[in-house]
């Protein structure tokens, strides 16, 4: 344990806490910025801090005070731990706050450290965002091109006053393209990420074509009839959809609040049988794995949905606590609109990396079973989801129609109206072709393409 | 301001042509009550420095929580590492617009520094004003008060010799009210703030902003689904001032009159709106949410005039697009914080009051709609279209407000809609707004008086 944890420990037991936790992050992030078709910018970007959290004991339960620093000057840390044992004291106590995490063994994970990331500086990238550009612009009519090239380093640490203790340092690696095609008065629109906890710079390049192929390929959208079809999502359409739905539906505090669906559903069928879901933070190389979670809880393999059948909630220790289970180390720090550093923030909950068990076949493959779908690459407007009843509005970004198993032409503005889990029951196909996509800090997707069987769609 | 000039003169050492670098302290607290229960509470201690180098044409930014000297210089040679690399094949270069470099120190006029008030103060008076909420009537289903504050020193030192410090204080309230009665639900936003000491929350009222979220709640609740179809409409001090920001202001930023992102580009001296519509974007104005004396580029800042009785005069600029577009830089560039490089802002945004009354703009219509309050909703500057969600709306018969209506929105397009505006009001309002763009929020200020607009998109459920 660093000096600096060791010393806010013993500071906030002093001030009065009854326990105390910190947790550490520290960061360099490197990016550039592509904007008309140029690489535009530079960035570095260093982020060092903690996040400060103590628990006080009451009579009748107990309360948590929370605080954060970048600077690790002892005054600014003691003012820190004040402010958070004075917040703690005047809330109201909660009986079902019992304590902070218990020491365990944690595991180690392999392969979220690449060295080659920390050999690359922001020369490499410019030049991997101009083999970008040219990978793009291959086509003359490519009009606009924009996206970004990111890379960092980070270690992360958790120590608290009942022994846990523990680090890890990971690598991160990603890049988008948004490419824009004009001809002849009409625009098409494509885009491609890609996220990696390694340096995979040519998977980059590939994302370049791949948008600005598929941009090429929107123009002269034709406006589809409105009715039922079965929709081909891909990966980052479907991360962005689950992650402001089920992964919502499926944290143990808000099922505890009663503001899940899925409250009460633990054994029942939730899902079509070739639905299996799982929170691995064990999948080597992953961009959600980790060895412990953010209060220093070992994290393990979690099937939350095995052959449709809900099987488990996501828990953190109060969770855990409150309801006399264990706790699946999910305590996960973010916030679901806008950035904010993790060490700003207190513990919520949140999967590592949700595996949906892949089938069989390539994509190509699964688009020839479909009669009469569409093939969606993205939602717009997911986070106007409502996570309580699981109804969902949203808008097509980068349509095609299928008609008997073939892309037969682009499709311009379209509509989907669902609800989270009942669409669950509707996914009939999956592919083979497995894609990890960030649904936020140490949080990732690991999905094939599926079908979703007979929505309704409006134009 | 060592750390700062230190950094500038390694930045020249290493042949910037221009740099600048911004180093803050910022102490924050944010305290959240969701139905009596302290939901979140964080005390934040932030500090760190942003650079900005301008090298052969080719920006490079860095930014570091650490202002230990190592640190620093690992992270404006890793910022200009980037510039030199994007510099080698940068085809359009970046220029800055003239000014005259500044020395002078700005500070937030403040009585009671937030920093010395205790936590636990700020907790009671967050607690306070969401039980002034619930006690207003039965049907009050849920709470939620936010109190948030932040103060601190900033400085900024530039390469041509700007020094400019700062003591910036800032805090708000925001009330959300929702009343329920059977399976009808009203929900009410109510938000006010200031730059000033704790003293500000003295002269805002919070128990006011909780009683009137509150009673505009438990009134959504009589509220019958508003009718679809074109009306004449009169839009709110809160929503004339949303449609001033986000429909008109965003397309009158000049990064996106550059990019060709906005439909007010070319349009400088031609007619936009009608005789009525004058808006300015004003960092001047007087306590206002948004103000501030210089951007984060050091650039005395303006009372911007953007249309002037229905014509285009001008947009928001930062140096860069200052020089692009050949016009005099006004001081529009701002960053959230040191962490983020500035871009092209907003400040207060605002139409300027006219001189007929309320009542005089209701008395000639015949059937309309009375649309109040904003729950936001989506713009295209590009395309120059609109959709906002008001949070209440009447209908007006014969020049009387009559039924109040619920899940009312207004669309069109931004342009048509400034040349359909047939009347305003003598009683101008402004209120404070959190603005998001380029991932960077930042505190300003939305105003408008009463606004008739004739022809207008209404839709319902």
């Amino acid at each position: 344990m660093s000096e600096t944890l060791d010393f806010v420990l013993k500071r906030c037991i002093r001030l009065g806490a009854a326990q105390a936790e910190a947790f550490e992050t520290d960061e360099v992030g490197t990016n550039i910025v592509i904007e008309k078709k140029q690489v535009k910018i530079g960035q570095v970007k260093r982020d060092h801090g903690m996040g400060i959290r103590v628990l006080v004991k009451k009579d009748d339960g107990a309360s948590t005070g929370f605080g954060y620093v970048t600077d690790f000057s002892r005054t600014t840390v003691t003012e820190a731990v004040e402010k958070a044992v004075t917040t703690a004291k005047m809330k109201r106590a909660d009986k079902d706050l019992k304590s902070f995490q218990e020491k365990a063994r944690t595991r180690k994970v392999a392969d979220i450290f690449d060295e080659r990331i920390s050999r690359t500086d922001p020369s490499d990238l410019v030049e991997i965002g101009r083999s970008m550009l040219e990978e793009a612009c291959k086509d003359s009519r490519v009009s606009t091109v924009s996206g970004s090239v990111h890379m960092g380093i980070g270690e992360t640490s958790v120590a608290n006053s009942l022994g846990v203790s523990g680090s890890y340092r990971s690598t991160a690696f990603s890049g988008h393209m948004y490419v824009v095609a004009e001809s002849g008065g009409s625009v098409g629109v494509g885009w491609e990420t890609h996220s990696s906890t390694h340096y995979e710079s040519e998977k980059l390049v590939g994302a370049a074509g791949y948008a600005a192929d598929t941009a090429v390929r929107q123009l002269n959208p034709r406006p589809l009839e409105p009715g039922i079809y079965d929709v081909v999502v891909d990966q980052d359409g479907l991360a962005d959809l689950f992650m402001n739905t089920l992964v919502q539906q499926i944290r143990a505090d808000l099922v505890q609040r009663n503001q899940s669906p899925l409250t009460g559903k633990i054994g029942s069928q939730v899902a079509s049988e070739n639905v299996t879901l799982i929170d691995d933070p064990t999948v080597p190389g992953a961009l959600g794995s980790k060895p412990f979670d953010s209060e220093g809880c070992p994290t393990g393999r979690r099937p939350i949905v095995e052959k449709g059948i809900l099987r488990t909630f996501l828990h953190n220790s109060y969770t855990a606590n409150k309801e006399g289970v264990k706790n699946t180390g999910n305590s996960m720090r973010y916030i679901m609109f806008g950035t904010r550093s993790e060490y700003a923030l207190e513990p919520i909950i949140g999967p590592h990396n949700l595996v949906l068990k892949p089938g069989k076949g390539r994509r190509d493959d699964l688009i020839r079973e479909v009669r009469n779908g569409i093939l969606v690459k993205g939602f717009i407007g997911a986070h106007t989801s409502n996570v309580q009843s699981g109804d969902f509005s949203l808008a097509l970004d980068c349509v095609f129609r299928i008609e008997n198993g073939s892309l037969t032409f682009p499709v311009k503005q379209a509509m989907i109206g669902g609800n989270m889990p009942s669409i669950l029951r509707q996914i009939r196909l999956k592919a083979a072709n497995v894609k990890q996509v960030t649904m936020g800090p140490g949080m990732a997707l690991i999905s094939p393409t599926i079908m979703i069987e007979k929505l309704t769609v409006a134009a | 301001m060592r750390i700062a000039e230190k950094a500038i003169s390694l930045c020249k050492k290493l042949g910037a042509d221009y740099a600048d670098a911004r180093v803050e302290r910022t102490y924050s607290t944010d305290i959240r009550l969701m139905k009596d229960t302290f939901d979140q509470v964080a005390s934040g201690a932030d500090q760190g420095l942003g650079i900005r180098v301008l090298y052969k044409g080719a920006w490079g930014f860095g930014s570091s929580t650490s202002l230990e000297l190592r640190d620093v210089s690992r992270t404006i040679r890793g910022a200009f590492k980037a510039a030199k690399a994007t510099a080698t094949h940068a085809k359009e270069k970046a220029r800055l617009a003239e000014i005259s470099p500044v020395k002078d120190v700005v500070r937030a006029t403040v009585k009671d520094p937030m920093q010395s008030v205790p936590i636990d103060r700020k907790m009671k008076l967050t607690l306070e004003t969401s039980e002034e909420a619930t006690k207003i009537d039965k049907r009050i289903a849920s709470v939620t008060v936010t109190y948030s504050d932040s103060s601190g020193e900033t400085c900024l030192a530039t390469s041509e010799g700007t020094r400019l410090t700062g003591r910036p204080s800032r805090g708000s309230i925001v009330v959300v009210a929702v009343a329920r009665e059977g399976t009808k639900v009203g929900a009410i936003r109510e938000r006010n703030g200031m730059q000033a000491g704790f003293e500000l929350f003295e002269k805002i009222d919070p128990l006011g902003l909780a009683r009137r979220a509150a009673e505009r709640a438990v009134r959504l609740l009589e509220a019958v689904p508003a009718p679809s179809g074109r009306f004449t409409v009169i839009a709110d001090q809160k929503l004339a001032g949303v449609f001033a920001h986000e429909a008109v202001g965003h397309a009158s930023e000049a990064d996106h009159v550059v990019t060709g992102e906005s439909v007010l580009k070319g349009k400088v001296g031609q007619r936009v709106g009608s005789d009525l519509v004058t808006m300015y974007d004003d960092s001047t104005y007087a306590d206002g949410w948004g103000s501030s004396q210089y951007d984060s580029e050091g650039v005395p800042t303006k009372r911007r005039l953007i249309i002037e009785k229905g014509f285009l005069r001008g947009y928001i600029l930062n140096r860069e697009t200052a020089a692009e577009l050949n016009m005099d830089p006004n001081g529009g560039a701002r960053a959230q914080s040191f962490a983020y490089r500035p871009v092209v802002r907003m400040s207060n945004t605002y139409l300027t009051a006219g001189d007929r009354s309320f009542q005089e703009l209701l008395d000639d219509v015949d059937a309309g709609v009375y649309l109040k309050g904003s729950r936001g909703g989506q713009v295209d500057t590009a395309k120059g279209t609109f959709q906002f969600s008001a949070e209440e709306g009447y209908l007006i018969e014969k020049g009387q407000l009559t039924r109040p209506l619920s899940d009312v929105s207004l669309s069109g397009l931004t342009l048509e809609t400034l040349l359909n505006i047939d009347g305003v009001a003598d009683d101008f309002q402004i209120s404070i707004g959190l603005c998001g763009k380029a991932g960077q929020v930042v505190a300003t200020g939305m105003g408008s008086p009463h606004v008739r607009i004739r022809n207008a998109v209404v839709g319902g459920k």
